[in-house]
């Protein structure tokens, strides 16, 4: 055996020598001249920390207490006097076999933490950075140790409209920051493409069961706001059920229960299903939670009453969030066991959602842009123009859906992309050719005098035109379609007409603008006005 | 497009099958699909076959709500496809029908 050996008398100069030196193997006797063996393995193991000091004991028959006391203190093994050689190097082989086995462990640890601190690093700066600061949304991430693998995710939708993503994955350091990293990504994405929640919720499952094929579990909570804060959509994957509380009534009005729909199991989700509806108003709060106050082994029924518990006690405090927060901290304090917990407060008030377009200057609002156009280096390109009578008896859509189906998958914006060329057409033709006047819809008899009116113009129609070009281009995955509608009209005053889209709800006119501000990245008009682009967009 | 009505309980539940694109050119098709009817009758719109909407066709949803009671009427609108309810959420109309 290959040991450079160092002798000392006593154990205190054991302690010493063991600070001193790069020692890997003590042997000491069980009853040592100053009496202090178990001292001395103690304050060695302790001293020691990540380095492995292996310690065997050497015993004479009848010390067996300090035998006992020896290897409770740390001691890795003992052997009995007189020795036997063979005995001796095997015991040694083992404390060699033990020392490999500890070191692999150390090393393991430490790339875990390293992991976690990836992790926490991808949560904090890559992910939470995002959200936007919304002072209408409280939270309170509470962590133990390692990190808190809780999210909470917001985006804003094309139609002013919020989408909060709160969950929990369950994964470990890296697997939990690529888990995150994705459904933020896939989340801010698709939100600020205006996919509905449950295509949103059913793509980021695909994607979560493609890339992290061992089963995960990832609950979350996804919630819809509309622009006025008075609807909510929502649906809860495996979450803690949350709630709805009324500040004028102090109760619980709702309870967004979970579903028996799971993410990250396997594809065909059809989360459709799992999602309600739930009118708001300012006064109400939405509270969600993530993690228990209980342990493990008692059922979801009492986990949850424990949170409803705490919430009813804090239903009529000044600030419910705060009061929670002490009421789940008390809690937390006789459940030291528990590692993270979550809790999210939203106040359901307008200014939750993002300002309408109505503060922005002049120029943004009459060149209304959701998101970063691309260049169209190489497009491909498809012109039509319908001319004279011939635009009492063409439709051009379908024709324009065809061309851009047959270049580029659309399934699943088919419907959209139908309805932004019906309301370019309508607008070039019933008020650019026909000269028809959109008041005249303001009046339930109006609306159909309006339509007889176009029919009967459109009969007797001998000139005008219509030209439309369309501009396709991929890059990467997305796909981006310019569409310019130029009509031989008198054009007309757009300002005044975008204008009363941003208000018009119930009005029986200027919802064709609405639609296509929202449908459309971007929608610019050309003086005098009778030449419109839009840019349309969509991932494949 | 196709616009097919029915009505059961004499007259108190009328359905209204929308079919395919719903466009102005519809607008008698569907004016008829409901003024036989009264106002207070429960109104369900089964858009489960509709493709496409444009916002003529909002505004007739709104002349059919209006026809119904205004804001005492009672309308489902049932199994429109998510692009469809988008386009009916960038409306509002959320608020002023029950969008199942």
């Amino acid at each position: 055996m290959n040991y450079r050996v160092i002798e000392v008398e006593n154990a205190e100069k054991a302690i010493t020598i063991a600070g001193t030196e790069h020692l890997e193997l003590i042997c000491m006797d069980a009853i040592m001249p100053d009496g202090k063996a178990y001292e001395a393995t103690q304050i060695i193991k302790k001293n020691a920390a990540d380095n492995f000091i292996a310690i065997i004991i050497l015993t004479t028959p009848n010390c067996n207490p300090q035998i006992e006391q020896c290897i409770v203190a740390g001691a890795d093994d003992f052997i009995a006097k007189p020795y036997d050689i063979t005995a001796l190097k095997a015991k040694v082989h083992a404390v060699e076999r033990d020392r490999k086995l500890y070191q692999d462990l150390t090393t393991l640890n430490r790339q875990l933490s390293e992991n976690d601190q990836l992790a926490k690093k991808v949560f904090t700066e890559a992910i939470f950075k995002k959200n936007k600061n919304i002072p209408a949304i409280k939270s309170w991430f509470k962590n133990n140790e390692r990190f808190n693998n809780d999210l909470l995710l917001t985006a804003d939708t094309p139609s002013n409209g919020l989408n909060v993503l709160f969950g929990r994955l369950n994964m470990e350091g890296t697997a939990a920051a690529v888990g995150a990293l994705t459904t933020s990504e896939t989340f801010n994405a698709m939100s600020s493409k205006g996919y509905s929640s449950h295509e949103i919720i059913d793509t980021l499952n695909n994607k979560l069961c493609d890339l992290l094929s061992t089963a995960i579990e990832f609950q979350a909570i996804f919630l819809n706001f509309n622009h006025d804060v008075n609807l909510l959509t929502c649906a809860n994957f495996g979450m803690p059920e949350a709630f709805i509380t009324s500040d004028a009534t102090h109760t619980i009005i709702q309870r967004i229960k979970p579903s028996s729909r799971l993410l990250g199991k396997n594809k065909n989700l059809e989360s459709e299903q799992a999602f309600t509806n739930f009118s708001l108003n300012s006064e109400q709060r939405i509270i969600m939670t993530c993690g228990k106050l209980a342990d493990e082994a008692e059922t979801e029924t009492i986990k949850n009453e424990k949170i409803e518990q705490c919430l009813t006690a804090s239903l009529a405090e000044k600030s419910l969030f705060d009061g929670l927060k002490n009421h789940i901290m008390k809690r937390l304090k006789c459940a030291e066991n528990i590692r993270n917990f979550s809790l999210v407060e939203i106040h359901c008030i307008p200014t939750l959602t993002p300002e309408s377009n109505i503060g922005q200057t002049k120029e943004e609002k009459y060149f209304h842009q959701k998101n970063t156009v691309i260049e169209l280096d190489d497009p491909i390109k498809f012109d039509i123009s319908i001319q004279n009578k011939n635009l009492g008896h063409i439709d051009p859509i379908p024709t324009l859906i065809n061309f851009v189906n047959t270049i580029s998958r659309v399934e699943q914006r088919h419907e959209t992309l139908f309805t932004i060329f019906t309301e370019l057409y309508t607008n070039a033709l019933d008020h650019g050719v026909l000269k028809l006047e959109s008041d005249l819809k303001s009046s339930t008899e109006g609306f159909f005098s309006y339509f007889k009116e176009k029919e009967r113009r459109l009969k007797k129609l001998k000139s005008g035109s219509i030209n439309i070009s369309l501009s396709f281009m991929e890059n990467k995955n997305i796909n981006q379609l310019e569409i310019r509608f130029t009509d031989s009209g008198p054009g007309f005053d757009f300002k005044k007409v975008l204008e009363n889209s941003y208000t018009a709800t119930n009005e029986n006119s200027g919802r064709g603008f609405l639609l296509l501000r929202n449908l459309c990245d971007k929608l610019e008009f050309n003086e005098p006005g009778n030449s419109v682009r839009v840019i349309f967009s969509w991932l494949s | 497009m196709t616009v097919k009505s029915m009505n059961s309980d004499n007259g108190s539940n009328v359905s209204i099958v929308i079919e395919g694109r719903f466009d102005f050119n519809d607008h008698l098709a569907f004016r008829e699909s409901y003024q036989q009817f009264l106002p207070n009758a429960r109104y369900t719109l089964d858009m489960t076959q509709a493709e496409y909407l444009d916002s003529s066709a909002l505004g007739m949803l709104l002349l059919l709500r209006e026809h119904a009671g205004g804001d005492k009427a009672q309308i489902d609108v049932i199994g429109a496809r998510p692009e469809i309810k988008n386009i009916l959420a960038i409306a509002n109309f959320q608020k002023l029908f029950h969008i199942a």
